[in-house]
């Protein structure tokens, strides 16, 4: 390479640093402003010039807001909700993974098209009738709805799950046959823990989907008692159209998006890794 | 040995039918459950008067659809749902940007890579009322920021001409560091090959970009053009957040708000999933003139 | 642990979890009943009815209350979609425009039985206007059977920094001489000061029904048939009302009022006049740290007579619901037990129900505002109920709402854009009497 290669080099380095520099201050600024808000004295917050580090920095809001909100019934409720869909959801998609990566079984293809197929149907089609069927059910305004249907899989994690089982080597299954093991077993000693790479990814996508749900809980659910996190600082927010207490709702809003955030930076690596498995040509 | 195997053979086959129809079971019974079944009652309900005060079920005919069709807010709605096309060639474009940039292993590109998708994994709620205060007329930090600099910034949320730029202003930075990373995964996928004969012919970093990268990083952008699309034509969360009716003068409702408006705010079941069911088909027919429109820009390569 | 065992537990406390979540509500025991309460409020609001539901179920044993509260701008959304879902709450606020459609399908029970026999009731002793708004015949609202009880019924009145005024050497208007508009745009004159953000107001957003009303005009005519917004008298006091930002500066505009609401700005000390109702008053004695009080409200020029709203809020009872009697019980001890209305005085929520108590021990507390007979002058005197209670539904007048801010900064004159929304006011207003005659 030549001198003048390199400072090409170089120069194109320190730009794109300073591109990604302005790009992450802009992303991580309002939240910085987010926490700022939650540290202040709700009247002090109309000022002007805006503060940035408040003074005095008041902790009080957190300490307030249980009582303000029903935040903790809330947060309780997330946790239901998303544990059960996570843990018992994944078994659910990688066995159908499962299935359709390595088994054969009649309409295996068919049944494969159809489910991707939904995936197509806009949400906007199905809340109504899902809110009619919940009726039915006598399920709403429990948790039952935002929790059943993700117990029984999540289609596009089935989608990416049959990818990259798809592959992983097929002799492996013949070989546990022959020594007579049941599918359950092959299922769950050999494929499960070679898609753990994979199985993570998935996992933070929909712990995120579920954890963040808005639109399940607003319409599935009425009283304080069954909200979830989302819809507490929802009403916080349109329950203080008159009387504005913004700290209060920014430190709801800080305790409800720190799980995620926390989840995902300790797993980041899986969740960009999944991005080479799932096969860039779509 | 041979005769012994002919057993064996059909006795792990319907083990392994069975099997494999027990795994699969969960999911089409989900799906059945929860959206064939749903879908047939949307389809039927859009042509009853199904209302939920009065509890009536009697068929309508096409009543419903030319009620829609002929209210001026449902095409209002259409227009607004269109807007929210927006934001995808701006993150498409941003994240491209960045993806390129944290191409070249800049230190620090962990940190980033977290900040940068901070808002993405933040629920839209959160975001939602963050930008509320952001953007409050007097006190957000927006307004503030452009009086020192003397511009009065406008009532960006209350002004009709400037609601839906608010949101798409918060959907297209929501956006930017999903897309990069998945455009990162996608440069990375580029053999160094190409690049190294492009630099031995003597082609400039700009030219390279335009007959290599971008090529061949189609595939990646339909992708994200197709499930942006599906998502943005759907956008509800955004407008029943920052408005409590649609904003002034039904300045920032999408279909999905008008459907949702219908049906739980008046309680005209009917007339929501007629509508519901006519955006349906019109998604499902933008989707597919994508795929067919595809073939025109898509690199097909191995 | 091995991973069987791992996944056992997991198993095992999911189903259990499962199991929780589905029962959120208690199985009701033979001779314990529990029915559902619905309402909104305030905390204080709330606070209060925790108080009057305490005392209700030491006075009925058997019965359990589960109260749930929403917050305000969801309830109709809320309550919509439960009795959509078939689960009605037994008990839930009701609003008076709701009286006529829920009345039509069914979904509330008639009361006037019940009220008949009800030992707590004596009609001499509860405001005549406070059951009035839940009567309905099938055709006219405000007569007929009853359809809810009342809850309370509310007042707006003209509350005024008494502090800032006393600055000022203002001295507030009495009953028998109150501010024409000019005397109220004067003294707003002199209660404003400051620029930008700091910005201190003499006037908040003025009641739109007192400026219309008091010139003589409204909404509808007077068998609520035709929308008359169109009316010159209607658009001058529209006009009024915005130039009281526009022209005289004295009140905020609509973006600073969706920047930081009036009640804030009441509170904070950057407004002097503002309209409050009674259910505001336990939140003033909170937020603010000043001497406040009411006045009455201006009149026009044009016809000297004073003119603002009442309103109220009543409870139904689910027409169907299982425990139809328990319910009734709780709305009746609700509106008209001695003690549940003492504790709205205390906790500043409302004007009681019961005239004998309003007069006596209400006028005589004395916490704010001293001159509470102001309130009581608008129930006995000049208070008229709102227009769109009267109609089947409120679709036209949440029309003309959908756009005030437009004639309100600046954008367009009222006569304007009462003749831009008129022809569409009228199509909803007959659709909603074509509704009501199915």
């Amino acid at each position: 390479m030549t001198r003048t290669n390199v400072a090409a080099r170089r120069t194109g380095t320190v730009i794109a640093f300073s591109l990604m520099l302005l790009g992450a201050l802009t992303m991580v600024l309002p939240f910085l402003w987010m926490v700022t808000t939650s540290l202040k004295e709700s009247r002090l917050v109309f000022t002007f010039p805006p503060e940035w580090i408040p003074d005095p920095i008041d902790w009080a809001n957190y300490l307030e807001v249980w009582d303000v909100a029903p935040l903790a019934v809330g947060l309780l409720n997330s946790v239901i909700v998303t544990v059960l869909v996570v843990t018992v959801g994944t078994f659910s998609s990688t066995m159908a993974a499962f299935a359709f990566a390595k088994l054969d079984f009649p309409h295996k293809d068919r049944i494969f098209v159809a489910l991707l197929a939904t995936i197509m149907i806009p949400m906007v089609v199905l809340i109504i009738p899902q809110f009619l069927v919940f009726v039915q059910l006598g399920w709403i305004d429990t948790l039952l709805p935002l929790i059943v249907p993700g117990l029984l899989g999540n289609v596009t994690m089935i989608f990416f799950l049959r990818q990259y089982m798809l592959g992983l080597a097929s002799e492996l299954l013949e070989a546990a046959k022959l020594d007579g093991a049941g599918y359950l077993r092959i299922y769950w000693s050999i494929f499960l823990p070679l898609c753990k790479p994979a199985i993570a990814a998935n996992v933070i996508i929909v712990f995120m989907a579920t954890w963040n749900d808005y639109i399940g809980p607003l319409i599935f659910t009425n009283s304080p008692e069954n909200s979830t996190v989302q819809l507490v600082i929802a009403s916080m927010s349109s329950y203080y159209k008159d009387q504005t207490d913004y700290p209060m709702i920014m430190t709801a809003s800080v305790i409800a998006v720190l799980p995620v955030i926390l989840l995902f930076t300790l797993m980041q690596r899986y969740f960009v890794d999944s991005f080479a498995f799932s096969g860039i040509k779509g | 040995m041979p005769t012994t195997t002919a057993r064996p053979t059909r006795r792990f086959n319907r083990r392994e039918r069975i099997w494999g129809l027990a795994f699969v079971t969960p999911i089409t019974l989900q799906v059945i459950l929860f959206s064939l079944i749903p879908v047939g009652i949307a389809v039927y309900a859009g042509f009853t008067d199904w209302n939920s005060i009065r509890d009536t079920r009697d068929f309508v005919g096409l009543d419903n659809f030319v009620e829609f069709l002929t209210d001026k807010y449902f095409w209002i709605a259409a227009g607004n749902t269109l807007y929210m096309l927006i934001p995808i060639p701006f993150y498409l474009l941003f994240g491209i940007l960045f993806a390129l940039g944290s191409h070249r292993r800049t230190p620090g590109s962990t940190l980033f890579r977290v900040l940068f998708l901070l808002p993405y994994v933040s629920s839209v709620v959160a975001l939602v009322v963050l930008w509320k205060w952001i953007f409050n007329y007097q006190y957000g930090l927006v307004n503030q920021a452009l009086g020192a600099v003397g511009i009065q910034g406008p009532d960006w949320l209350g002004d009709p001409a400037w609601i839906k730029p608010t949101i798409v202003i918060m959907i297209i930075w929501k956006m930017i560091g999903i897309t990069s990373i998945y455009m990162l995964a996608a440069l990375k996928n580029i053999p160094d090959v190409y690049y190294e004969a492009a630099r031995l012919d003597g082609a400039s970093p700009v030219r390279m970009f335009f007959q290599i990268t971008l090529p061949l990083l189609t595939p990646s952008i339909f992708f994200l053009t197709v499930v942006g699309m599906i998502g943005s034509l759907q956008t509800f969360v955004e407008v029943q957040l920052f408005t409590s009716d649609g904003g002034r003068e039904y300045s920032a409702a999408t279909i999905t708000y008008y459907v949702w408006q219908k049906a739980f705010g008046s309680g005209e079941l009917g007339l929501a999933s007629a509508a519901a069911f006519f955006f349906a088909l019109v998604v499902l027919a933008l989707t597919l003139l994508q795929f067919r429109l595809s073939r025109r820009w898509v690199y097909e390569g191995e | 642990m091995t991973k069987r065992s791992i996944a056992a537990a997991v198993a095992i406390a999911a189903s259990a979890a499962l199991v929780m979540s589905g029962c959120t509500s208690a199985p009701a025991d033979s001779g314990k009943q529990t029915i559902t309460f619905m309402g909104w409020g305030s905390d204080e609001e709330i606070a209060t009815f925790k108080t009057m539901i305490d005392q209700y179920e030491d006075a009925y044993p058997d019965v359990t209350v589960d109260y749930v509260t929403v917050p305000a701008a969801d309830f109709a959304t809320k309550l919509q979609t439960m009795i959509a879902s078939k689960k009605t709450p037994d008990v839930f606020y009701l609003q008076p425009e709701k009286v006529m459609p829920f009345a039509d399908a069914g979904v509330i029970a008639d009361l006037s039985a019940f009220v008949d026999d009800n030992e707590l009731f004596d009609a001499d002793n509860v405001w005549a206007k406070a059951i009035d708004m839940y009567r309905y015949d099938g055709t006219t609202p405000g007569e007929g059977a009853v359809y809810g009880l009342p809850k309370d019924i509310s007042a707006f009145g003209l509350a005024y920094n008494k502090d800032m005024f006393d600055a000022a050497g203002i001295t507030a208007p009495t009953a028998d001489a109150p501010w024409t508009w000019d005397e109220y745009v004067a003294a707003a004159k002199k209660l404003t000061s400051g620029e930008g953000a700091d910005k201190v107001y003499g006037s908040g957003p003025y009641s739109l029904e007192a400026a219309v009303w008091s010139n003589g005009a409204d909404w509808l005519n007077a068998d609520h048939t035709e929308v008359t917004v169109t009316d010159p008298a209607f658009t001058e006091a529209l006009q009024w009302t915005a130039d009281l930002n526009l022209v005289e500066g004295v009140a905020p505009s609509p973006e600073e009022l969706s920047s930081q609401g009036d009640y804030d700005r009441f509170v904070s000390g950057k407004l002097a006049m503002t309209g409050v109702g009674t259910w505001a008053q336990g939140s003033l004695w909170n937020d603010a740290k000043f001497t406040w009080d009411i006045m009455p409200w201006p009149v026009s020029p044009k016809t000297g007579e004073e003119a603002i709203w009442y309103g109220g809020i009543g409870f139904a009872v689910a027409n169907g619901s299982k425990h139809q009697e328990a319910a009734s019980n709780l709305a009746a001890f609700l509106a008209f037990n001695e003690d549940a209305q003492r504790t709205n005085i205390e906790k500043g929520q409302a004007i009681p129900n019961l005239i004998d108590m309003a007069k006596d021990e209400w006028l005589t507390t004395d916490k704010p505002p001293a001159n509470k007979a102001e309130f009581i002058r608008i129930l006995e005197d000049y208070g008229r109920r709102a227009t769109q209670t009267y109609t089947f539904n409120s679709d036209w007048f949440t029309l003309f709402n959908s756009n005030l801010a437009s004639v309100q900064s600046g954008e367009q004159s009222a006569a304007d854009y009462a003749a831009s929304v008129q022809v569409e006011m009228q199509d909803l207003l007959d659709k909603g009497i074509a509704e009501q005659k199915k």
